[in-house]
């Protein structure tokens, strides 16, 4: 589907696997592009230990990730910072949840007490991600910043949201976009991570992103209604 | 119109027009001085009033530090703004408060933006 991207740009297409090969493809195409996409140094196994603590056993491409990528980069506080930045994702979702107006709070502890854990993915000023495991074992990335992008599902695995990532990079230099939200809408980005239009994955930071969309009059008869 | 914080309100990137002199940039060995990361729109550098020991401590070892003065930044078409006030991030330390961000100038495209960041 991208072959036009890849042999425009002259970058080589990325490996099937999500292994070895394919994160020497990601740091040949970031020297191609001149961008860091991930820091490339593998996640302190102090960290990993304290993560596995907070949150249980990590889905399999989250581990591996971390093998290779460290989610906050070079910041030595990063697990703090992330760990905080968990704590807003949770208020700023509550907050949204209750806006909606037919979730009592409780129902929305409940539901954010039980979902998921939220694996740090990416740690930016404006291109924080994170990643779940649903039911089914996929793993699920989402836009993790704080603000109105908060829970936008963006990629279903992480080879794929890799590729939307280097996609993205490709169509922001040709293009004049002044945010990196405006894109991670552009058509080509958001196909890229191969998000199902059937029977997606649910999650309530999900819930409330689609809650927030939704204009004031609609909030009230929003399918989240009958879920928790 | 300036954007501000969708929770306290505060701009998100306050500007009193006054701006640093120089500004310091962490990197590390082995990696280009001035790279963008994924999904930034400008590059991470500090007031350069902040001691580099006070920098480094927040970062792991074997990082180092670069300083650019302003007019040179300047000088590149490129501009520079300040971060602080983006409130989800902010831990009220003085690091933060001193962040700042090298941006593309006007009309600027990404590409002509990180061209220009490799000649600093």
């Amino acid at each position: 589907m991208f072959n036009d991207i890849w042999l425009h740009r002259k970058l080589p297409k990325p490996p099937l696997n999500f292994d070895d090969e394919f994160f020497n493809w990601l740091e040949e195409v970031g020297k191609q592009l001149n961008v860091m996409f991930f820091d490339n140094t593998p996640l302190s196994s102090k960290d990993l230990e304290e993560l596995k603590n907070a949150l249980g056993k990590p889905h399999a491409e989250v581990e591996y990730f971390y093998s290779k990528c460290t989610p906050w980069g070079a910041q030595k506080d990063g697990l703090e910072t992330w760990t905080n930045h968990v704590q807003l994702i949770s208020q700023y979702a509550r907050k949204k949840l209750l806006a909606g107006g037919d979730l009592a709070s409780t129902d929305i502890d409940s539901a954010l007490a039980v979902a998921p854990p939220l694996w740090p993915i990416n740690l930016s000023s404006n291109a924080s991600v994170t990643a779940f495991a649903d039911g089914q074992g996929n793993l699920v990335i989402l836009n993790g910043n704080i603000g109105e992008n908060l829970g936008c599902p963006l990629a279903m695995g992480l080879r794929n949201y890799i590729i939307m990532v280097v996609i993205g990079e490709i169509i922001w230099e040709g293009n004049n976009y002044q945010t990196y939200d405006a894109v991670l809408n552009d058509v080509m980005v958001r196909v890229a991570g191969r998000w199902p239009y059937d029977n997606p994955p649910s999650h309530p930071v999900i819930d409330a992103w689609e809650i927030a969309k939704l204009p004031d009059y609609r909030r009230h008869i929003s399918p989240m209604s009958n879920k928790y | 119109m300036e954007e501000k914080c969708p929770k306290c309100r505060k701009l998100k990137y306050p500007q009193n027009g006054l701006k640093p002199n120089a500004f310091k940039r962490v990197y590390e060995n082995g990696h280009p001085k001035y790279q963008l990361q994924q999904g930034e729109e400008g590059l991470s550098v500090f007031d350069a009033k902040i001691s580099d020991f006070d920098i480094l401590v927040k970062f792991r070892s074997g990082c180092k530090i670069e300083m650019k003065t302003f007019n040179e930044i300047q000088s590149s078409g490129l501009d520079v703004v300040q971060t602080h006030g983006e409130c989800e991030h902010l831990r009220n330390n003085e690091l933060e408060d001193n962040h700042w961000e090298i941006r593309p100038g006007p009309g600027m495209t990404r590409s002509q933006f990180k061209t220009i960041l490799k000649t600093l």
